[in-house]
């Protein structure tokens, strides 16, 4: 399997267009401003428990700072993930070098782990950019680093299932738009699947919740390690991956 | 026709625009549910018809090869959702936890846990919280995991009061953030279930047979129990709820512990008494035997003997001094077979304390020339258990041998009673009496017959006492025994 220069060529064309810059500047400005919004409310919070003891017993950094961090953080990411994804293949099919590529002595397979690993990679970086937020409250009070391993972990394994599903919308089509759209598409009904649990009931409204992401991000960002959620994420990632290798697939015979 | 053709793909937008339809529509007009189906089909229907185009055309211009890979592509496709959906499934069931937080505080307390596993009836929560309520995931996600811990008893479901509030008014709830627990008909508001000593208290209560209800005065100036300002009793209140949780889960695990040391009590109590019914039962098998030998073994060779004897007469000279050995021998003999009699629980058995021991008293009563009233009361046609029987029989027995070897009496009278599940027996002499207190201070060997008694009665918790009148005031002996085993039919 030749990863290697399909990862380093889509690692270069995101760093040496403004994309990757653009995006981390503005991932961060967002994810800055949550941060410091949060726990500017909690400063707040905790000084006024400080003046009134018996209020507020279960006032914690984790709950009350990271949680909610965590949860901002995956709103922004499903705006923004589509638009990591979304230029990898159909820009690609747009000037016509999928041609090329998939005639190219690479397997599909090969292409699509080193695209998916290099949006891994930006994504990474992004991520590895708001480590500074623990850092900062690490300097002002006591963080458990439990529930921040998991936090963190639960970031990663939510980010490679957008990156996956966006991977597939762009292999679907050659406009950039049309697949930044689709994939939010995706993820936002996926996102906001379990409000029609409450109608559903019974065991639709069951897989209904169950299928949503709603239901498995909170776990991680509360600091709860649960099986379920991992085997969610890393499902719908291998399925989005599997169906854009389908897809690639259908590009030789479908025409 | 190729133009009408090339037309039809418009379908697909009228289509997916009906579909998305069917996917607002509980949104938006929720009584309207039939109208969800006929949208769906007609959406499937329009997309269909569009792709009509699409299929011809693929079918003309690639012909049989991309058919196949189509296929193949279908079906792995398929395939993988399945495994997929399976593997999802397994995950849902079986699902490990691990809570990495400091102090374990999204993980339910040992305590609700076993709560939970023990739980009896069917508990159904529901939450009536905002739909943008701060504790409302906090909530559901407890929910779940008591779900989790007590399998198919506990059920829970999350209204929103503001969109259903006629199912908020049949409910009672007076306060967003209120869950009503119901088990056996019983309902039980917890507000805040979020907090899990709230939940479980709840639960508690609501499984609990009965209720305890604490009085406040009120009215007189006395602080207000919900007031949270200084001076009020809020704290108070929040303080004595979490006791009362404290205490409930305190007194569950005590009261189990509890009702285990009783059971092992029971056991060992029931083992107890058949064990001594097992003793008495070897004591009565064991007098039979000795009976039996006295009477056949010892009784016959003394017959024998005094044959022998009697066959020796015309040799001997002193006739005065055999005639007295046969005398000796025959008198031997009798005391033997009443002894035999007396040892053996005769006809006890057979007839029943009451029947037993009249026939016993006549023959007593003949046998010493005492005149003897014998009575009962409550036991006609009524068997008692075979240990009870033969105390009060051998107590009798031993009574009216007393009577007749010390007294000197002229009348004696044996009542049998049965009364509030105890077996009283009085045997009463008009003989010369004795100090009971002097008696007790002798040699435990100089009255066996009365230890013998008393212990009898004991082995079956029952009791002896002996009154007695010096200088012809006569003797009373009661006696109780109590009759806990059920009588026997």
């Amino acid at each position: 399997m030749r990863i290697w220069p399909i990862y380093k060529k889509e690692l270069r064309l995101y760093f040496t267009s403004p994309v990757a810059y653009v995006l981390l500047t503005i991932f961060l400005l967002i994810a800055g401003y949550f941060f410091y919004s949060i726990f500017a409310f909690f400063t707040r919070a905790s000084m006024q428990t400080a003046m009134n003891p018996g209020m507020g017993r279960d006032l914690n950094v984790t709950d009350s700072v990271l949680r909610p961090l965590f949860s901002n953080v995956s709103v922004i990411l499903l705006l923004l993930m589509p638009l990591v994804t979304m230029r990898l293949f159909a820009e690609e099919r747009r000037a016509g070098t999928i041609e090329l590529l998939l005639t190219y002595p690479v397997r599909d397979g090969a292409v699509l782990v080193g695209k998916y690993l290099a949006g891994l990679t930006l994504y990474g970086v992004m991520l590895a950019g708001t480590l500074i937020y623990p850092a900062i409250l690490l300097y002002f009070a006591k963080v458990e680093w439990g529930p921040l391993a998991t936090g963190y972990l639960g970031l990663v394994l939510m980010g490679g299932m957008f990156l996956a599903i966006g991977l597939f919308a762009s292999s679907l089509t050659e406009n950039q738009i049309v697949a930044a759209i689709v994939t939010f598409g995706i993820l936002l009904m996926l996102w906001v699947l379990g409000w029609t649990a409450e109608f559903a009931g019974g065991p639709l409204g069951t897989v209904l919740t169950h299928l949503s992401i709603l239901e498995h991000n909170d776990t991680f960002a509360k600091g709860v390690l649960d099986t379920k959620d991992i085997i969610y994420y890393v499902d719908f990632t291998v399925l989005a991956l599997f169906l854009t290798l389908r897809s690639l697939e259908a590009r030789r015979w479908a025409g | 026709m190729g133009g009408l053709m090339r037309r039809l793909d418009w379908a697909f937008y009228p289509g997916i625009a009906v579909l998305a339809a069917a996917v607002i529509q509980p949104f938006v007009l929720p009584q309207q549910s039939r109208l969800w189906w006929p949208l769906v089909l007609v959406g499937l229907a329009l997309v269909a018809i569009s792709l009509i185009p699409w299929a011809i055309g693929a079918r003309s211009s690639l012909g049989a090869r991309s058919v196949r890979y189509g296929f193949n592509t279908l079906v792995m496709v398929v395939l993988v959702l399945g495994i997929i959906g399976v593997v999802e499934a397994l995950s849902y069931r079986h699902n490990a936890r691990l809570d990495l937080t400091e102090n374990r505080r999204h993980s339910l307390s040992s305590q609700t846990i076993q709560l939970l596993r023990g739980l009896t009836m069917k508990v159904s929560a529901v939450a009536f919280y905002r739909s943008d309520q701060p504790g409302k995931r906090q909530a559901e996600d407890q929910f779940k995991q008591y779900a989790r811990f007590a399998g198919d008893k506990f059920t829970w479901k999350s209204v929103d009061p503001d969109r259903e509030p006629q199912l908020a008014k049949a409910f009672g709830v007076e306060a967003y953030g209120t869950t009503v627990l119901e088990a056996k008909g019983r309902t039980e508001k917890v507000l805040d279930a979020e907090q899990e000593e709230k939940l479980t208290n709840g639960l508690v209560k609501v499984t609990r047979e009965g209720k305890r209800v604490v009085y406040l005065v009120q009215g007189h100036g006395e602080p207000e129990i919900t007031n949270t300002e200084r001076g009020g009793y809020s704290q108070a209140k929040e303080a004595l709820e979490v006791q009362v949780v404290e205490r409930t889960k305190q007194l569950t695990s005590i009261n189990r512990k509890l009702q285990d040391e009783v059971s092992e009590r029971r056991h060992s109590e029931e083992a107890r008494q058949h064990l001594l019914e097992r003793l008495v039962t070897i004591q009565a098998d064991e007098r039979r035997r000795i009976s039996r030998e006295l009477h056949d073994e010892i009784g016959q060779q003394v017959t024998a003997l005094s044959l022998r004897l009697a066959a020796l007469e015309p040799g001997i000279q002193d006739r005065a001094a055999l005639e007295k050995c046969l005398q000796l021998l025959d008198q031997l003999g009798r005391q033997l077979h009443d002894l035999a009699v007396a040892v053996r629980p005769a006809g006890l058995e057979e007839l029943g304390l009451v029947l037993a021991l009249s026939s016993y008293v006549e023959d007593w009563a003949e046998q010493h020339g005492v005149k003897l009233d014998f009575h009962q009361r409550g036991l006609q046609r009524i068997r008692l258990s075979a240990a009870v029987e033969d105390a009060a029989y051998r107590i009798v027995i031993e009574a009216l041998s007393n009577v007749a070897k010390h007294s000197g009496a002229s009348r004696a009278s044996v009542l049998l009673e049965r009364r509030d599940s105890e077996l009283r027996i009085i045997v009463e002499d008009n003989g010369k009496g004795f100090d009971v207190e002097g008696f007790r201070k002798e040699k435990v060997a100089d009255h066996l017959g009365v230890v013998g008694m008393e212990e009898r009665a004991a082995l079956l918790d029952g009791a002896v006492t002996l009154e007695s009148r010096p200088g012809g005031g006569g003797t009373t002996l009661y006696v109780k025994l109590p009759l806990a085993p059920a009588p026997r039919a």
